[in-house]
């Protein structure tokens, strides 16, 4: 039986999971439009997967305070951003939703432009910073043989990108019914990557 | 760079938990304590201590061995522990070596727990931070101690004098004397963590025993001399 601590770790990667993964999709399809593809997303849907994405991370980042013997003073763990990994995501999955905020204040007010490509994009790196570093914290522990491979960052950006593409999917059905294959497709795809990544390595 | 630490004498070492019950008075009263409990006399008594005595028994009955393994921080000299701290509240002092942890700034977030191989971290329930051993830093340079009591208070309470203390780096000092003459070596040396708490090697004891010595009529005696007889 899983004690309350495992239970809240389950919780924020579920949670972060789904909000980062979910803004992956989101914003590359509005990435997309800068090269002339028909992939613009209706400003509700963007605005619906961002409240989404924020609420998710913002509930994930309690959910992760649940583990610690001081919850104020977790502000403390960006201290040693140099050396430790749990300092990098916490830096990181902040900095995410500060971003993430902002992108979608423009979207709301329409500001579609440069700003809200820059916000995007700087978006989308700190998600995938933030994903590498959640893996490292394990991949990095020399002493847990099973955590301490590359497999372990590659099976966490998949499961990112499992859960993204599922909730992602969710949206199309509701608002570009076209990409509806294509997204199951997608998460299929990486549901299949994380049962091979089990099977095939056992983690 | 001094690097102060303990060397246990595993060939001495009785297995009497002396020094882990004086490690749990001391540090419970002094600077770093309390050191909590719960339910210490009942089913499940849970607290923290800071040093263990791991008991292990070898060979096939009935020629068994029994050796005890004392246990508390390793304060090794690439101390895995002190990196993966997001906050630095664990860190490694320059000036002797000893791995402290801050509890201003601990969290209580365990990362360090995971990180230590030999599991000597442990997590105060009631003060919700990460506790481990100080090597005594609140004796070794307390001036209002007689020098000779300027030691872990492991090492003073030891009965079979079996701990020692002291830089592993300076030539002059017992417990660099003792791994040298004795061939001290450290748990998991191809981790990477370079220890800098030393074991000595136990040794098998081989005494002349006279012939009639092996008539006792007491069984326990005879198993015991038995077991050490290398012929008449």
């Amino acid at each position: 039986m899983k004690d309350a601590s495992t239970a809240f770790l389950d919780l924020v990667f579920l949670t972060a999971g789904i909000s980062i993964g979910l803004f992956n999709f989101t914003y590359f399809m509005e990435f997309l439009t800068l090269f002339g593809k028909d992939t613009a997303l209706p400003k509700h849907m963007v605005l619906i997967s961002n409240v989404i994405s924020l609420v998710l991370i913002g509930l994930g980042a309690i959910g992760a305070s649940f583990h610690l013997g001081h919850k104020l003073r977790a502000w403390k763990a960006i201290k040693r951003f140099h050396t430790s990994w749990l300092s990098r995501e916490a830096v990181f999955s902040g900095a995410y939703g500060f971003t993430l905020l902002i992108f979608a204040l423009l979207r709301f007010f329409d500001h579609t432009g440069f700003w809200y490509h820059f916000f995007g994009i700087i978006t989308f790196i700190l998600w995938w910073l933030s994903a590498f570093s959640t893996a490292m914290i394990y991949a990095s522990n020399r002493f847990v043989l099973e955590w301490n491979t590359s497999i372990s960052v590659l099976y966490y950006l998949n499961m990112y990108l499992m859960f993204g593409s599922s909730a992602f999917l969710a949206l199309t059905y509701f608002y570009r019914k076209e990409f509806v294959g294509t997204y199951i497709f997608l998460t299929f795809l990486f549901l299949a990557l994380g049962l091979a990544f089990r099977l095939a390595f056992n983690i | 760079m001094p690097q102060y630490a303990l060397v246990i004498d595993l060939n001495t070492c009785a297995g009497c938990h002396a020094c882990a019950t004086n490690c749990k008075e001391w540090n419970t009263q002094a600077s770093f304590g309390p050191l909590s409990d719960f339910d210490p006399y009942g089913r499940n008594p849970k607290g923290v201590w800071y040093n263990r005595i791991m008991t292990y028994e070898m060979g096939e009955f009935p020629d068994t061995q029994v050796f005890h393994l004392p246990k508390s921080c390793l304060h090794c000299q690439d101390a895995p522990c002190v990196p993966v701290c997001p906050t630095g509240a664990s860190y490694k002092r320059e000036q002797d070596g000893i791995v402290l942890v801050n509890y201003n700034d601990c969290i209580g977030c365990k990362l360090c727990s995971w990180a230590c191989p030999y599991g000597c971290r442990k997590f105060d329930e009631a003060d919700k931070v990460m506790k481990k051993c100080t090597l005594c830093i609140d004796r070794i340079y307390d001036e209002f101690l007689p020098p000779e009591h300027r030691k872990p208070a492991c090492v003073l309470t030891c009965p079979a004098k079996a701990r020692f203390f002291g830089d592993i780096e300076d030539p002059n000092s017992e417990a660099y004397k003792m791994i040298k003459e004795r061939n001290g070596f450290v748990l998991f040396p191809d981790m990477g963590t370079n220890p800098a708490n030393h074991y000595l090697p136990r040794t098998e004891t081989k005494v002349h025993v006279d012939e009639h010595l092996l008539e006792a009529e007491n069984p326990l005696f005879l198993e015991v001399v038995r077991r050490h007889y290398k012929g008449g």
